[in-house]
């Protein structure tokens, strides 16, 4: 155990934490730079993609130091405020962490919050100085920042670059002599904790574990507690580039386990796992089972894949635990599935892996959070769709939850972002300059607002100099109206919303207008209206086509005319039919790309 | 019978709306015309029992060429192909290439007919779509023309240009009319992508014109055509009787035809094919004896939408009772057009008679959405 090293890293997007672990790996011959894919840790397209961790992922590392050879297990963690639950736990499994900070960047809002959270877990934080090699690097302004957060000397502050590997031997040292080796009972019973879990088609769950007491041997029957569940260890190991197989797996250890289990939702991140001979008098403490934030329906373009959505979404669900769903049924939308998701990134990626992964073309509603309905009989209803919000004659009054938001941002734009929050319902609670230049506002505001558009502005108006990040609060009763909006006179049931009171009048116009642009001209007039209960608000109309013949067909080129009327014939199939009017995808989350 | 088209793949500058293949890169015309000549006499074996009643110099900008290189490519179908001898010869031609001189050449080699690009007749509107000429050259070159003795002459035009209003339109047809012009063309101003206009359009700095002013238009136009002894015979083309474009029909029409040159089309046996749009490379494949084209062969489906789609561009319409007679044992049953399958929208604008389904003239603008639904898709 005095050679294992645990440590994750914590760093901001971009802030290029991938690349310093992908040297970190190099350096110690993990993999050789024939197997170094750009990103190795990020393994999905779309984390590629996006340049964010989406999953955690675990990986193990042996170095030589001063002739004793040593351990190092790096438990990288999720990039967006969306999965910080995982994080938190990828943080509990760790006794060490690399803060990386971009030299030409200084602090960003959720790094500070990762690192309040490691601090809590009583990590030793190792603060290093990345992309020194810039020539906008501010080493001596970010190490302010940095020595001003932490409490630490700036002399332990390391620089380093992913690009060019200086720093690399530095904080390979520095893993080994500063961060404590784990300390745990080897002899106790079996608790180890689950930080993350993986789908493999073949294998089923892989499930990553710290050990934190006793050892497991391959063949034990095991217990989750958590889910009271019970299984034999098929299959322990390491996390080495691929997995390694061990008999043994101890306290202190970082490795993984494969039991048969089919389904993601039956291992929880954070859950303990303990022998059934000899279980542990106790799980490991802060278990938490992450509940959706954000809901929005998901419905088939055509409604004849309803089947093979639900047949996506089963699948989809065995390697993302945090999905949830039920079916729904909607007036305009037939049958599709009210869906739970941790926030909106999540909801995009589930959106994008359905289309790439599946093949499947879906139409998502407008997001909403979960609000409670309080009726006049005494009822309190917990409402997860707009539809289902009682009449308001019924309704007695209506609760929202409110989130504790953060905001790093420069000196110059505290007046744009405050302006901003302040429209989103949003209420100044704390404002601290962190050096001259970086201010941390910190806003209680519904997290219904959030959902709208908040992340676009705030880069907008911050000219993307502003970090964010927040943690949910508590439910606060609120002046909510139902919006709806008609197409032709009938209400489409999926595009209605809760809207503040105070803003449902704007909203509404906004939204008419919006639609306006994104629905295309059709064979009839359409008009486009706005509503609150059995009041129109907004009203637009989208005039007929009158003419749709393409002009010149010579040049020979007949081919190229064929096709196109041959794709409008079938681009129409992309296209929803809501009672007589084709709406595009597009149009239903009209409500999120408001100016 | 058939007809023969050389694109001419050269312009002076870059019309804003156009997305027709050119290079302004003109240090390679010879060479150009050498692979033309080399295509021609590769492809002339698959083409020796066709005669051929029509040749049609397109582009690009045809006119641009001197005497010499508009000869070798005549010398050379003469040479490969049997070319009837009285056939219809076309030259595309920019108002800023017709000098007299040019004239007399183009009569000398036996050109019979001019398509002018003359778009507009101010100068406000000349510039803004960037085109080579103005209007003071557009109203003399057709003058020019017929005083040589040219008698076969059409003129090309746009309507529903951004900003433009139906009083504008009109007086651009009243000048047209003074010209006593055989046939013209007029087309709605189409944003192509890939062009400057198509680029203007997205970034907001042009507005297309409201469907509802070039509705207005296209109905003045349609009167005016009337009026003045032109008959519509196709959505975008007018005629003085006996002077439609035998070329054009050609295409309309299911006639084959060979298209020689980058990006030239050609149809042959029930087989569409097309050059690579690319004037380099075009010129590099025939230097070293290669067809540098690729192809598709129309399936029953394919035959049977175009059909459709050919026919309602026509005044002459679809012999539907032919029609459906042909495909029945291809396509079966559910292809057949009837009556009784067309929305009301759609019986409302064909005439139906006698088995032949035609445009209404009034509803012509909306031929695309009306082909669409009647066309088959397995």
């Amino acid at each position: 155990m005095k050679h294992i090293r645990n440590f994750c890293i914590i760093a901001h997007i971009d802030h290029g934490k991938s690349t310093l672990a992908d040297r970190l790996l190099q350096t110690t011959g993990t993999i050789s730079d024939r197997q170094l894919q750009e990103q190795t840790l990020d393994d999905m397209d779309l984390e590629r993609e996006r340049g964010i961790t989406i999953k955690s992922h675990a990986i193990q590392m042996n170095h030589e130091h001063e002739g004793q050879s040593y351990v190092l297990n790096l438990i990288d963690t999720p990039g967006h405020v969306d999965f910080s639950y995982e994080v938190s736990r990828s943080i509990a499994a760790c006794e060490g962490a690399l803060l990386i900070v971009d030299a030409t960047q200084g602090i960003e809002a959720q790094t500070i919050s990762n690192l309040y959270l490691a601090l809590e877990h009583d990590l030793e934080i190792i603060p290093i100085l990345n992309k020194m090699d810039l020539p906008s690097a501010d080493p001596e302004g970010v190490t302010d920042q940095i020595v001003e957060l932490i409490g630490c000397d700036p002399s332990d502050v390391i620089p380093a670059s992913g690009k060019t590997g200086q720093g690399v031997d530095a904080i390979l040292e520095a893993i080994i002599t500063r961060i404590p080796h784990p300390k745990g009972d080897v002899e106790a019973p079996l608790q180890a904790m689950v930080f993350d879990s993986v789908f493999n088609p073949f294998r089923g769950i892989i499930a990553y574990l710290r050990i934190i007491n006793g050892s497991i041997n391959s063949g034990e029957q095991v217990k989750f507690i958590n889910t009271d569940k019970k299984y034999y260890a098929d299959e322990i190991g390491v996390l080495g580039l691929d997995l390694i197989k061990k008999k043994t797996l101890s306290a202190g250890d970082v490795g993984y386990i494969i039991s048969g289990i089919k389904n993601a939702r039956d291992v929880k991140v954070g859950d303990t796992v303990t022998l059934v001979s000899r279980p542990c008098p106790a799980a490991v403490k802060g278990f938490e089972d992450v509940k959706p934030m954000v809901f929005a329906g998901i419905y088939p373009v055509d409604t004849e894949d309803y089947e093979e959505l639900r047949n996506s979404m089963e699948k989809l669900q065995l390697n993302d635990a945090s999905l949830v769903f039920e079916p729904e049924s909607s007036a305009a939308l037939g049958f599709g599935f009210r869906c739970g998701f941790l926030g909106m990134l999540h909801m995009e990626i589930i959106q994008e892996r359905l289309e790439r992964e599946f093949n499947m073309t879906v139409i998502t509603t407008v997001p909403n959070v979960s609000y409670y309905a309080y009726t006049r009989k005494g009822e309190k209803l917990v409402i997860n769709n707009p539809s289902d919000l009682p009449d308001p004659s019924k309704l007695e009054y209506v609760e929202e939850p409110y989130i504790k938001a953060s905001i790093i941002t420069k000196g110059e734009y505290v007046g744009s972002v405050m302006t901003l929050c302040i429209e989103k319902r949003g209420e100044l609670r704390n404002q601290v300059y962190l050096t001259s230049d970086r201010v941390e506002l910190s806003f209680e505001m519904p997290l219904g607002e959030i959902v709208f558009d908040f992340y676009d502005k705030l880069k907008t108006v911050s000219r993307g100099y502003a970090s964010f990040d927040y943690h949910p609060s508590e439910y606060k009763e609120s002046k909510l109206v139902k919006l709806d909006i008609l197409l032709n006179g009938d209400q489409v049931d999926a595009l209605s919303a809760l809207i503040h009171r105070d803003h449902a009048h704007n909203l509404g116009k906004k939204i008419c207008l919006k639609l306006k642009e994104l629905i295309p001209r059709q064979q009839f007039m359409i008009a486009l209206q706005a509503a609150i209960g059995a009041k129109i608000v907004a009203r637009e109309t989208i005039s007929a086509v009158r003419k749709d013949v393409t002009a010149k067909c010579y040049g020979g080129d007949i081919t190229r005319k064929r096709k196109l009327l041959e794709k409008q014939k079938k681009g129409k199939k992309r296209m929803r039919q809501v009672g007589n009017v084709e709406v595009p995808q597009a149009a239903f989350l009209a409500v999120l790309k408001l100016d | 019978m058939a007809g023969l088209y050389f694109h001419i793949p050269f312009c002076k500058q870059a019309c804003t709306y156009c997305d027709f293949h050119f290079s302004t890169n003109r240090s390679n015309e010879d060479e150009m015309i050498s692979a033309m000549v080399k295509e021609l006499e590769l492809r002339s074996s698959d083409w020796r029992t066709q005669h051929f009643e029509t040749i049609y110099f397109g582009g690009g900008s045809p006119s641009i060429l001197n005497k010499g290189q508009l000869h070798r490519l005549l010398e050379a179908a003469y040479k490969h192909l049997r070319v009837d001898s009285n056939a219809e010869i076309s030259m595309e031609a920019n108002p800023d290439d017709m000098s007299k001189d040019k004239l007399q050449e183009w009569r000398t080699l036996g050109i019979s007919r001019l398509s002018v690009g003359l778009q507009s007749f101010q100068n406000k509107r000349l510039t803004w779509m960037n085109r080579a000429h103005n209007a003071e050259e557009a109203l003399a070159c057709v003058k020019r023309a017929q005083d040589i003795g040219f008698n076969n002459i059409s003129i090309d035009l746009i309507y529903g240009l951004p900003t433009s209003t139906l009083e504008e339109w009109r007086e651009e047809l009243a000048i047209a009319k003074s010209m006593n012009v055989q046939h013209f063309s007029a087309y709605i101003l189409t944003v192509e992508e890939r062009t400057a206009l198509h680029h203007q359009v997205k970034k907001g700095s042009v507005k297309p014109a409201p469907d509802e002013m070039v509705e207005d238009q296209y109905n003045y136009l349609c009167s005016w055509a009337k009026e003045n002894g032109f008959e519509h015979y196709e959505i975008s083309n007018f005629a003085q009787k006996g002077y439609r474009s035998k070329h054009n029909g050609n295409y309309w029409n299911w006639v084959d035809y060979l298209g020689v040159g980058p990006a030239a089309h050609s149809f042959h046996n029930k087989q569409r094919s097309w050059n690579i749009a690319h004037n380099i490379n075009y010129i590099k494949k025939l230097s070293e004896a290669v067809l540098p084209a690729h192809g598709e062969a129309l399936s029953k489906a394919d035959e049977f939408n175009e059909t459709i789609m050919l026919g309602l561009r026509k005044t002459e319409g679809i012999n539907v009772a032919l029609l459906n007679s042909n495909y029945l044992a291809f396509l079966g049953e559910d292809a057949l057009l009837s009556k009784e399958r067309l929305s009301d929208r759609h019986l409302a604008m064909l005439s139906i008679e006698d088995g032949i389904w035609k445009m209404k003239e009034l509803d012509w603008l909306l031929c695309d959405e009306v082909s669409a639904a009647l066309f088959y898709s397995a």
